[in-house]
């Protein structure tokens, strides 16, 4: 008899699977691509990595301990397919200017903002852009998410303390830049 | 007027105050979240009130791709599972001898 592969596919989705992968996206989707965005500045690869992270989790589920969180869980698998994707953009040498472009061009829209000249998220969208990738990831999982130090210390698989210095680090960045745009 | 250059310097351990302090004195640090910060952060990654459905559709687009992409995979490595049964079941058959027993009428 042939082997049969172990898989999740769309031949074997019955009502379960698809009861699990849609709940899987109704409580993680927009998590997941707030971490990606926050990451990569980039709409495009966000999107995907947010699908590939579904499928990942959602294959993955019988798999699943139950260690950590589901949340946790599904957020590290997003922060590690984030990582891949950075790495693939660098082999492509293409630049992460996708986010703040969005942002000026909705400032461009808003005749205030434009006034104004760069509104407060095109500076802090910059100031993001600024920090090294770890940082991102800390700021958003705490300042977006709300998760817990330690929740962030297991979803990125570092100690507490270094994710409550860069956590510092990073939150002084963004102050400082805004406030220097503020106040110039 | 001139505004001041943005900070593009990375940090080191030498010129950061943060590296110097304990965890006390982090904790303290951290105490008080920035509100204002939080909720433009959350404006600049706001995914959009369709991002369930986007993803639910790429999702199952994806699916669909790769379970048609498997089905073919698992369609040819039949194929030749089958192929190489046949080949080596004939390689085997000893030379002018038939799967016939030789208990046939004719």
């Amino acid at each position: 008899m042939l082997p049969i592969p172990h898989r999740r596919s769309p031949s074997s989705r019955g009502p379960e699977l698809d009861r699990q992968l849609n709940q899987l996206i109704e409580e993680h989707a927009a998590a997941v691509h707030q971490l990606a965005l926050g990451m990569l500045h980039d709409q495009g690869l966000a999107e995907d990595v947010v699908q590939e992270t579904m499928i990942k989790a959602w294959r993955s589920l019988d798999g699943f301990r139950g260690d950590s969180s589901v949340r946790t869980w599904v957020l590290r698998i997003a922060h590690n397919t984030a990582i891949d994707a950075l790495r693939r953009r660098r082999d492509l040498s293409a630049a992460p200017e996708d986010l703040r472009d969005q942002v000026i061009e909705s400032d461009a829209a808003d005749p205030a903002a434009r006034a104004a000249g760069r509104s407060d998220l095109a500076v802090l969208s910059d100031a993001m852009a600024r920090l090294d990738q770890l940082s991102r990831s800390i700021v958003v999982l705490r300042e977006v998410e709300g998760l817990s130090y330690g929740e962030i210390a297991d979803t990125l698989d570092i100690s507490t303390a270094m994710v409550k210095t860069r956590l510092l680090r990073a939150r002084r960045a963004l102050q400082d830049a805004v406030r220097s745009e503020e106040d110039p | 007027m001139t505004r001041p250059e943005p900070q593009n310097r990375p940090l080191t351990p030498d010129t950061d105050p943060v590296a110097e302090l304990d965890e006390a004195e982090l904790d303290l640090a951290l105490a008080e979240d920035d509100h204002e910060m939080q909720v433009r952060l959350r404006q600049l990654l706001d995914p959009g009130e369709l991002i369930n459905q986007r993803t639910a559709q790429d999702v199952d687009r994806a699916l669909r791709g790769q379970g048609i992409l498997g089905a073919a995979s698992d369609l040819l490595a039949t194929g030749w599972l089958a192929a190489r049964l046949i080949l080596t079941d004939e390689a085997h058959q000893p030379t002018g001898t038939t799967k016939d027993d030789g208990h046939g009428t004719s």
